[in-house]
């Protein structure tokens, strides 16, 4: 969509100004996600597929945060291979998702309307 | 994940779960061992070339640090002095150093220079204290800071170590650079000065029957040469305020004829009584030379002190007109 753009800029700089601008998004993808009761590695590989690189060591812990919030509810499921915790979002967390993607919409369009 | 407790996944786990709070730590450990296993599965299929042992290896690699990983659980702060804090620490420790290390270590070397020390015990004596000052102050320094970090301390506190910057912190600006040329010629020449003095009693230019005498009286070193060796400090750390200020101003123009005047006073005092000269390298000289006269070096000696004081002191204030008739940038 950018190609231009994109092959005029340092590959390095672009991708560091991506990251930081996904590392913040994190917290929606994982809360639209988690709609559907999801364990922690399987949440990786489905955000990693849609584009966003976090790491196990960043999303294990900020699940036990958002549980903590009350924005998560979590479940030990013991019947397949191994046990594995799952998490899925409360009515709060799910109220939360409303509320960022309704402010990422104003930040879209906010930055719209200053080019 | 019935595998005996050497797995490195197992050590990973209870690396990093050790470090939680009790109650966490049964879950966590089960939610990491999964997380492992998983990852190791998938990594075996992603490349099946792999062995076992070296995608568990992978798999733990990942995670990294286990002290890392339980600060992300815990919400542990993983520094012993954060941003916030740093400045301060920097501000008071170099403040402190600079203050304190000199003026200890000068004065434990007077001391022991009263006490007629041997000169090169004065020397290693002065190094080591100014080696444990500096390791005292730095340590218990930082130990104070580490305790405002950790929210260990008062308000009051606070305020007193100026960690909460505020905008009337700021100096004042200086107008211009001072030269930092000029400032690194006069610190050279008086550490020259410094260690010429040192080196005609440590290594003597002049002997007598095979005997080598210093140049000066040795005699001198229990009176007036530590004298000397504190002004030409003292005269450093004014050239470091000159060019911290941005070069000559009044005040400085006025504090470098004092000064002068403190460092002419003992060359012309042991000039005009002649002392400074030690009798053996008198009659060394004169072997080689003996028209040499010491009555007239001392006079000369006493001669150049003040007009070295008067050039100086006049060219102080040439400075601050020249500085002040300058545009300023």
């Amino acid at each position: 969509m950018t190609h231009t753009i994109v092959s005029v800029m340092d590959d390095d700089v672009l991708a560091g100004h991506l990251q930081e601008l996904r590392r913040g998004t994190v917290v929606m993808a994982a809360l639209a996600t988690l709609t559907r009761p999801t364990y922690g590695y399987a949440l990786l590989e489905t955000l990693a597929a849609a584009g966003f690189a976090v790491e196990g060591n960043t999303l294990y812990p900020l699940l036990r945060r958002l549980e903590k919030q009350g924005l998560l509810t979590s479940e030990w499921n013991t019947e397949e291979s191994r046990p594995r915790k799952f998490y899925e979002v409360s009515d709060e967390g799910r109220a939360l998702l409303d509320a960022l993607l309704a402010e990422w919409q104003t930040l879209h369009t906010s930055v719209e309307s200053l080019r | 994940m019935s595998a005996t407790t050497t797995t490195l996944a197992e050590r990973y786990v209870h690396a990093v779960t050790r470090q939680l709070p009790e109650e966490q730590r049964a879950d966590v450990a089960d939610e990491l061992r999964a997380s492992i296993a998983d990852r190791v599965e998938s990594l075996l299929e992603e490349r099946p070339d792999l062995d076992p042992h070296a995608a568990e290896r992978e798999a733990v690699a990942e995670l990294g640090e286990p002290t890392t990983l339980a600060g992300a659980y815990t919400g542990r702060r993983l520094q012993l002095i954060g941003p916030e804090v740093y400045p301060a620490w920097e501000r008071t420790v170099r403040a402190i150093l600079l203050v304190a290390v000199p003026v200890s270590t000068l004065a434990f070397a007077a001391v022991q220079v009263a006490l007629d020390e041997p000169f090169g015990e004065v020397v290693g004596g002065a190094v080591w204290v100014a080696l444990s000052l500096v390791v005292h102050i730095v340590f218990w320094t930082t130990l104070v800071f580490v305790l405002v970090e950790r929210g260990g301390a008062t308000d009051s506190v606070r305020e007193s170590l100026d960690v909460d910057w505020s905008p009337d912190d700021l100096p004042d600006a200086p107008q211009r650079r001072g030269s930092l040329g000029d400032l690194v010629a006069t610190l050279t020449f008086q550490a020259l000065l410094a260690g010429l003095l040192v080196w005609q009693q440590v290594r003597p230019p002049l002997s007598l029957d095979g005997v080598d005498v210093p140049v000066l009286d040795p005699d001198l070193w229990r009176s007036w040469f530590p004298v000397i060796l504190v002004l030409l400090v003292v005269e450093a750390g004014f050239e470091v305020v000159k060019y911290r200020t941005g070069g000559w101003t009044t005040r400085l123009a006025v504090a470098n004829v004092a000064l002068g005047a403190l460092f002419a006073l003992p060359f012309v005092h042991l000039g005009l009584t002649e002392q400074l000269l030690n009798p053996d390298a008198v009659l060394a000289i004169q072997q080689d030379w003996p028209g040499f006269s010491s009555d007239t070096t001392h006079g000369v000696v006493a001669l150049v002190a003040v007009a070295i004081w008067l050039w100086d002191s006049v060219d102080g204030f040439v400075r601050v007109r020249r500085a002040q008739g300058a545009p300023t940038l």
